[in-house]
């Protein structure tokens, strides 16, 4: 049995349906992408998971437990534990400021001393910067943050929207080794990447998104072969 | 690494701030209530008290929170006239009252607060100046409405005589239990969730911080403490009407005092209450004019709007080390 399974999720932005009956699941220790263009509704799905969008219909199901309509903190203490696109961290606040708030919930909140110290191992940059405001930091480093913040909450499944957007090279590849080191070693990871060309080559399953559909599922090896992927994604 | 996570915590100088309002605390306690020449002394200490308790109040929501309320005259008359009612109608003791007129502001405070809170930004300030007027309205007219003698509508209640020195003392104490919980919420964990709120709430979610429940929560918190402020006014004016306790112009008085002081910061709301509760007794002392000290009050308004966000307690963490200690800002916070 999957992990957390999606099934056929319809989800409204007013009275604009952004998903249309999307389905998908992610197994256990695995590393799952979703992929697609803007507006695909790859963010929309996630705010959807997190419960910070209420879905008009189908399921969400965690080991088989249902969690849709479920509030968003409530959510985060069940461990799926979303780490929003931009970072979305207060810069008013220190490093590890931010990273205790991670683990405000109830599920991060008793070994918060020892995942900060994990955390701190997996980023030792940011146990340099622990006393520096967050919105001082580089934007690689300022990924890190979220990444770890997201990580306090003790995750059993980690969403990631778009982490290495508006990152250098040399710091993309930083934060796919530490996506790799997580999957190992941490939480099942749903990846949300506009890198089609690197999340395929990390990721275990993909789904493709199109208007709020999913298009095409399957292994990742797979959807990287396809032809359609390779022109409309890859640029082959 | 515990001794870091427990500064984390915020508890490094709780203690101290707590000792400090205790120490001005004894002092207020200490001006002799039977004596003449002091009459002029405790009545403007209960004036400033009554401001700090209500800005201070606010500040939980509107400060902490960053949800701008409005309509808080709305609890400010219903303390006072839930007091008012049983104090006449079933000859309770005005000050044993309080906790109940500040619970029954509190449940209204949720049933207002609980959809209202949603809203974000201007829309809830809105929401809460129609709470404000409706509720306003509503006790002008209950009598109307209802075919009994209630509230005597616009007309108001006189209430019996009460001993002014027990209203300080009462007065008093109310003030440090307003600053303790103040000091006590913004040092600790639900202080942090509601900054958290205030500064981003999307992130605050994703975080696992429970949004709704602690908006709601600290928005009670104000509403009883300010309803409490109702109360000792009704002991001390003996004199009740819903044009003066439910008024808009006592919901704006509340959002600038805070405002003014410092937004958010745990001595902002009583330098503000200082400020205008001295501009309030000099001006009228000076001149018999009621629209100056709301002039006053708008020049430092637009003062602090444009130089200092932080107030009065802003300026003071400026000049030396030692102010910074006790208004220390926890964080930039914007209207």
């Amino acid at each position: 049995m999957a992990l957390l399974e999606v099934r056929q999720l319809t989800a409204f932005h007013g009275d604009v349906q952004a998903l249309w009956d999307v389905s998908f699941e992610v197994a256990e220790g695995s590393i799952t992408t979703l992929l697609g263009s803007n507006g695909a509704g790859k963010t929309t799905t996630l705010r959807t998971i997190s419960g910070i969008l209420p879905p008009r219909d189908g399921e969400i199901r965690l080991g088989g437990e249902r969690i849709d309509g479920v509030p968003p903190h409530r959510i985060v203490d069940m461990g799926v534990v979303q780490v929003p696109e931009g970072r979305k961290l207060w810069p008013n606040l220190s490093v590890q400021e931010n990273l205790v708030l991670g683990a405000y919930g109830r599920r991060g909140r008793p070994e918060r001393a020892r995942t900060l110290r994990s955390v701190y191992e997996l980023f030792p940059r940011l146990a340099e910067r622990r006393s520096q405001l967050a919105g001082t930091l580089s934007g690689g480093e300022q990924q890190m943050v979220a990444i770890g913040r997201g990580l306090m909450a003790r995750p059993v499944v980690l969403m990631l929207d778009e982490p290495s957007l508006g990152l250098a090279p040399i710091l993309v590849d930083e934060v796919f080794r530490v996506i790799r080191e997580i999957a190992a070693q941490r939480a099942t990871v749903l990846l949300v990447e506009q890198n089609v060309h690197r999340a395929l080559q990390i990721a275990d399953t993909a789904s493709v998104l199109e208007n709020g559909r999913v298009v095409l599922a399957g292994p990742a090896k797979q959807i990287a072969g396809d032809a359609k992927v390779q022109t409309a994604y890859l640029g082959l | 690494m515990t001794e870091r996570l427990r500064r984390m915590d915020w508890a490094h100088d709780r203690g101290a701030q707590i000792v400090v309002v205790l120490l001005v605390a004894v002092v207020l306690a200490a001006i002799p209530t039977n004596e003449r020449q002091y009459a002029n002394l405790i009545r403007i200490t209960f004036l400033v008290l009554w401001y700090a308790i209500m800005a201070g109040a606010w500040n939980i929501i509107g400060g902490y929170a960053g949800q701008v309320s409005f309509g808080h005259a709305a609890f400010l008359g219903t303390g006072a006239y839930v007091t008012g009612t049983l104090w006449q109608t079933f000859h309770i003791d005005p000050l044993l009252t309080l906790p109940i007129a500040g619970l029954a502001a509190a449940l209204y405070s949720v049933i207002v607060g609980a959809p209202t809170l949603r809203l974000r930004g201007p829309y809830f300030a809105i929401a809460t100046i129609g709470v404000g007027e409706a509720t306003r309205l509503f006790v002008s007219n209950i009598d109307d409405i209802t075919g009994q003698v209630i509230t005597h509508g616009v007309t108001g209640i006189s209430l019996p005589n009460y001993d002014p020195a027990k209203v300080h003392y009462a007065t008093v104490a109310v003030f440090v239990v307003v600053m303790i919980t103040t000091i006590l919420i913004r040092e600790g964990r639900f202080g942090l969730g509601l900054f958290a709120i205030n500064m981003d709430r999307d992130a605050a979610e994703t975080s696992g911080v429970p949004t709704a429940r602690l908006q709601v929560l600290a928005f009670a918190i104000s509403a009883f403490f300010t309803a409490c402020a109702g109360s000792l006014y009704a002991a001390r004016q003996q004199f009740l009407d819903p044009t003066t306790m439910f008024g808009f112009d006592k919901s704006i008085q509340v959002v600038l005092m805070p405002v003014v002081g410092g937004l958010g910061t745990v001595w902002g709301p009583v330098f503000g209450a200082l400020l205008f509760g001295g501009v309030q007794d000099q001006i009228s002392s000076l001149t018999r004019n009621p629209y100056l000290p709301q002039l006053i009050y708008g020049l430092l308004l637009v003062l602090v709007v444009l130089f200092e966000p932080l107030g009065v307690a802003g300026l003071l963490g400026r000049a030396s080390s030692a102010g910074r200690a006790f208004v220390r800002p926890r964080r930039e916070t914007t209207v």
